[in-house]
């Protein structure tokens, strides 16, 4: 009973501090608040009922992002909804050389980080919004150092690519050639 | 003058040296590069901006509460009888001590000059810290600050993380600014900034309060008209502090006394629960 009551208490301690942060990157990578908030609870009650399985002293946010991911994919997986493929775009890959635009808005950057394939979403939050170092990514996300930094790679670039187009398309004083007769 | 494959190849390293992963040689070579170079320096720049609105386009999760309340029912709460018959004795002890101070309180006008009640005389110095903290941190928090989940994720200890949704949800028409660590006097503080209504209050927690803590109390001081520092605002600076798990919380406000009394007995006990639940 003492035990089940040091387990309890220990779980709150190491586990439960992190469920914010899980919640915010949930919300982002599913795109649905009540989906996110079923994966954090089944991420936490899969967590309690492994807790004997992790080590203390070490990542327990790690730990806990690997969870959730495979509940995520598990979600995906229930509702057809396939990681987007992707295809070569000459016209981003073009975008994603030039310099960064000088201005752009956070609607902007929110409107290119949702463009972003599955498996390059989930690198780019964890390591620019949740500062997870690369081990910890290559432990959440459970792949190889060297596939973390591929993909962050990649995802960073192509988040460059999608602002570039999106500023180029917005700005004010674009405008259209048409061929006059 | 820089080669155009010089900047190339500096602006592969650029996120990862923003992300720290790079070897000190490294990010030595980049910094250096970066002082010459206009063109990359923009570049470098303008990613960090991309960083910084990432972080604030993130939803700020506002209900984490009901998430984590669902959890925690979920887990099984067994509780041995030797729980029960000690939180039975501290829940009596709370309550004489509770009557004690409300007998003590209703015999003594407001604006009666009296000497500082015991437990105030014993915490005197960690008051002064808190109070000179609220002045030097929480009073100077500019005004255009608001509330930013990203940017409290990475100033506050994660441990204390929870601390902010409770505060905010018990504080009514105040709402939570800032949350950090800071530290002042050698003391180190978690140190959450509320506002509201024209007012700025502090809810200050500090590990290992000094020795002489009156065990499992809750004790609600009104300021010292000896006590300069209790006087700031024309006097009106109030602090209540409850203590828990090695932990001393004090909050600090300039409201009015029952207004202060009212937001310390609702924010203070739920403070206290979660400090006592992270406790090994």
């Amino acid at each position: 009973m003492r035990n089940e009551r040091d387990r309890r208490e220990r779980f709150i301690e190491d586990a439960i501090p992190h469920l914010r942060g899980l919640l915010r990157s949930a919300t982002r990578l599913a795109r649905s608040r009540d989906t996110a908030e079923d994966a954090v609870q089944e991420t936490f009650l899969r967590a309690w009922k492994s807790f004997d399985r992790f080590q203390p002293g070490t990542n327990c946010r790690a730990w806990l992002y690997r969870i959730m991911f495979v509940v995520l994919a598990q979600y995906r997986r229930a509702q057809s909804v396939q990681p987007i493929l992707v295809d070569f775009d000459p016209a981003l890959e073009q975008a994603a050389d030039q310099p960064m635009p000088d201005v752009f808005t956070r609607d902007q950057v929110a409107a290119a980080f949702d463009k972003l394939p599955s498996p390059f979403r989930e690198a780019v939050l964890l390591a620019d919004v949740e500062e997870l170092s690369y081990r910890e990514i290559a432990e959440a996300l459970d792949i190889p150092m060297g596939t973390v930094m591929s993909r962050l790679s990649r995802g960073r670039r192509l988040l460059r690519g999608h602002l570039r187009l999106l500023v180029d398309r917005s700005a004010p004083g674009r405008t259209t050639l048409k061929r006059v007769q | 003058m820089t080669t155009p494959s010089g900047c190339d190849a500096i602006r592969e390293l650029l996120d990862s040296y923003l992300g720290n992963e790079l070897l000190v040689e490294t990010n030595h070579a980049v910094l250096q590069h970066l002082t010459g170079c206009s063109e990359c320096s923009r570049e470098l720049a303008a990613r960090r901006r991309i960083r910084e609105f990432l972080r604030e386009a993130l939803p700020t999760a506002p209900d984490a509460i009901s998430v984590e309340s669902r959890v925690l029912q979920q887990l099984p709460r067994r509780v041995s009888w030797f729980t029960v018959r000690k939180l039975a004795a501290v829940a009596a002890l709370l309550a004489v001590v509770s009557a004690a101070w409300f007998i003590t309180r209703s015999l003594r006008s407001p604006v009666q000059s009296s000497p500082p009640p015991p437990a105030a005389a014993l915490l005197s110095a960690v008051y002064r810290n808190t109070l000179d903290n609220h002045v030097e941190c929480g009073l100077a928090l500019p005004e255009s600050v608001t509330f930013n989940a990203a940017r409290v994720a990475r100033r506050l200890d994660p441990a204390y993380l929870a601390l902010v949704d409770i505060v905010e949800r018990e504080s009514g028409p105040y709402h939570v600014a800032e949350a950090h660590d800071c530290s002042l006097h050698d003391t180190k503080f978690k140190h959450l900034i509320l506002r509201g209504a024209g007012h700025t209050i502090s809810v200050m927690t500090l590990r290992e309060p000094p020795s002489g803590m009156p065990p499992a109390a809750v004790l609600i001081s009104k300021p010292q008209a000896s006590d300069p520092i209790w006087n700031l605002r024309d006097g009106r600076l109030e602090a209540a502090a409850s203590e828990a798990a090695g932990h001393l919380t004090v909050l600090v406000s300039d409201l009015d006394w029952a207004e202060h009394e009212q937001l310390a007995t609702r924010v203070l006990p739920p403070v206290t629960t979660r400090l006592h639940g992270m406790a090994r």
